[in-house]
């Protein structure tokens, strides 16, 4: 089976799963509308799995070319490692707070993708400045401070 | 009624009211192209400067931040497929596409015209509409709401590049994630397990960035090359060439342009549907009507034309419900309402008898809005030549666009799993991508979802299960099932032209 029939598959279980938990909501005004849609899906779920198991080109007519048909064949690894970067810049986040976090990552990035030192401080140091003009200043928003700097401040 | 009509624009004469339109039409332009503040929250933070003003300019001030907030987010789409406002949605569809063969002029040159005269248009229909509106708006009941909150999911399913069931599947997503939450009249937690910060549900910021501007960030990084080389990318004279010759292309499409704007409009006159609805509605019969209609999705301007146009045109719909009929038909009308009630103006009937002056004073306010706005979005885009952003290697534009990004998730509620809910979505929008599931869909879905619930509820408790038998809602009925089976017939009678000739 190609990846797109596991995708699917996983939505339909995932649907089939939501059918049950909301059959044992206590209100019908809670069920109806949730109800409706889960249901929907796992028709058209079922109808799209069949035709990509059976895989004939009758039977995928109805497939025109998607947002992937016009997309460059990319390696898995490289939207891993990319991941693995936005996943770390959360984390550094929420321990470290936002602007701290831009900043780390901001240079860290730039220059593990081959940027000079001196262009990845200015660029990132522009965008932390931005940040905390507009939003800070003039939103006056308070910026998440991360889970160690908050300890700190107690 | 004459009287009132030139004296509601003599009063922006007044170099104090006319003032406080452009700062709020700036604000509105620049708010727009911000990721994930948008107009309204640029109107609510506002919105306690108006208790102290005149009303006319403070009013003026916060209409013109929603009128033209769309035009600014509808650059982001252009520019990076990144929306910046739910309705610039549509945009994105072919703007990026046209951004990518480096007609990003062309694609501005279309938004800037559609979208102001768009809007201008939205304008005087609301203007020669005063005297019929309520029992135009008063004949759409609840099934009528749902059945047109059916049809904007399922025509942006089947009109967007891909499969139809997969799009029609990302729409029903969308919905069901919409359902996150305590319901509000029952009280039930559904699928919440439990979790606070799942107990309000998910906000619309955090989607939006995970879906797109996650996803886009991701495949930038990964390819290594800009958007555009930028030997291909236009700058300067050649650049303001392209932007007129976009605006050019709104008169060789005029009658698509004004069908557009009719149809946003009417939507917009509709309270609770919004301009999400009005753009897909509108890229719909586009593409329907189109010659070139296989070419839509790959970046013609016509998909630009329509979207934009109804989107703008839609305002002067809403405005008029809003004032007419004391129903605000979004969130920012309902801010608007706000500010109006802060002036001692209590919108419905009564404005057309004791503050006419004031109503056409807004109306005006709203068309010279849409058209300052459009001169500053060309001037931004032609003479700072904002398309060198698509030029910019992407060692520095991810991370730099991914802390807007992340900045924008989070202040949006100020909760940091906000950002982790961007995280998740940008999973799912990058296999749904690769996978070819439709996330404008899923999109507008999440948007909808709620009404689609308040909709389909009060439609079955006040009719029962047989509510779809009104004749508005057939009416409606008839033209989605007639759109989801215009492709497979004709595809059948292709197939059997090719099988007769092969």
């Amino acid at each position: 089976m190609k990846s797109e029939t596991y995708f699917l598959l996983a939505i339909l279980i995932a649907m089939v799963a939501a059918t049950v938990i909301i059959i044992n909501f206590p209100f019908w005004q809670a069920k109806l509308a949730p109800l409706t849609v889960t249901l929907i899906i796992v028709i058209l779920g079922a109808v799209q799995l069949k035709r990509e198991i059976s895989a004939t080109p009758s039977a995928v007519s109805d497939d025109r070319p998607g947002e992937a048909s016009d997309q460059p064949r990319e390696s898995p690894r490289g939207y891993l490692i990319e991941g693995v970067w936005m996943i770390s810049f959360f984390a550094g986040i929420y321990l470290l707070g936002l602007l701290p976090a831009i900043l780390f990552f901001g240079i860290a990035y730039m220059k593990a993708h081959g940027a000079s030192l001196p262009m990845a401080v200015i660029v990132t140091a522009s965008v932390t400045c931005f940040a905390y003009i507009v939003f800070s200043y003039i939103l006056q928003i308070r910026f998440y401070q991360g889970v160690i700097l908050s300890a700190f401040l107690g | 009624m004459l009287e009132a009509f030139v004296q509601g624009l003599l009063n922006y004469g007044d170099p104090v009211a006319l003032g406080f339109l452009f700062l709020g039409t700036c604000i509105g332009v620049i708010i727009g192209f911000l990721p994930a503040v948008g107009g309204l929250v640029a109107m609510a933070l506002l919105l306690p400067m108006v208790f102290g003003m005149d009303r006319v300019p403070g009013i003026s001030m916060l209409l013109a931040i929603s009128a033209v907030s769309s035009t600014g987010g509808s650059i982001t789409a252009i520019l990076m497929n990144i929306p910046g406002t739910g309705p610039s949605t549509a945009t994105l569809l072919d703007g990026f596409p046209m951004t990518k063969k480096g007609e990003a002029g062309r694609a501005f040159g279309a938004l800037l015209a559609s979208s102001t005269s768009g809007g201008v248009l939205g304008v005087f229909m609301a203007l020669a509409m005063i005297p019929i509106v309520r029992p135009l708006i008063t004949s759409f009941g609840s099934p009528e709401m749902f059945f047109l909150i059916v049809m904007g999911i399922s025509f942006l399913a089947v009109l967007a590049k891909g499969s139809v069931l997969k799009g029609l599947i990302s729409g029903l997503l969308g919905i069901f994630i919409a359902m996150i939450g305590y319901q509000d009249s029952t009280g039930v937690e559904r699928f919440s397990f439990g979790n606070n910060f799942l107990y309000d549900g998910l906000s619309l910021v955090p989607v939006v960035m995970g879906l797109f501007a996650c996803v886009e960030l991701l495949d930038l990084a990964v390819s290594g090359s800009p958007i555009l080389p930028t030997d291909q990318a236009s700058a300067g004279k050649a650049l303001r060439r392209q932007i007129w010759s976009g605006m050019k292309d709104l008169l060789h499409h005029r009658f698509l342009w004004f069908r557009s704007c009719v149809l946003g409009y009417i939507i917009g006159l509709i309270p609770g549907i919004g301009g999400d609805t009005a753009v897909f509605v509108a890229y719909g019969q586009a593409k329907q009507t189109s010659r070139n209609r296989e070419k839509f999705g790959t970046g013609v301007v016509e998909g630009i034309i329509a979207p934009e146009s109804a989107s703008n045109a839609k305002e002067g719909g809403a405005l008029l419900t809003t004032l007419v009929l004391g129903i605000p038909g979004s969130a920012t009308m309902a801010l608007l309402m706000g500010a109006l009630l802060l002036q001692d103006v209590i919108p419905g009937p009564e404005m057309l008898r004791n503050e006419l002056e004031l109503t056409f004073t807004l109306l005006w306010g709203l068309a010279l809005a849409n058209i300052i706005g459009g001169i500053l979005c060309y001037l931004m885009a032609g003479y700072l030549n904002l398309t060198f952003i698509v030029t910019i290697p992407p060692r520095y534009l991810v991370p730099a666009i991914l802390s807007l990004v992340f900045v924008g998730a989070y202040v949006y509620d100020k909760n940091v799993e906000d950002i982790l809910v961007t995280l998740i979505f940008a999973g799912l929008g990058l296999l749904m991508k690769k996978f070819g599931y439709n996330r404008p869909a899923l999109l507008l879905g999440f948007i909808l979802g709620e009404f689609f619930e308040i909709y389909f509820w009060l439609s079955y408790q006040t009719r029962g299960p047989f509510f779809f038998l009104t004749p508005g809602s057939l009416i409606i009925m008839s033209v989605i099932v007639f759109s989801l089976s215009v492709e497979p017939v004709r595809q059948f009678i292709d197939n059997r032209r090719i099988k007769r000739t092969g």
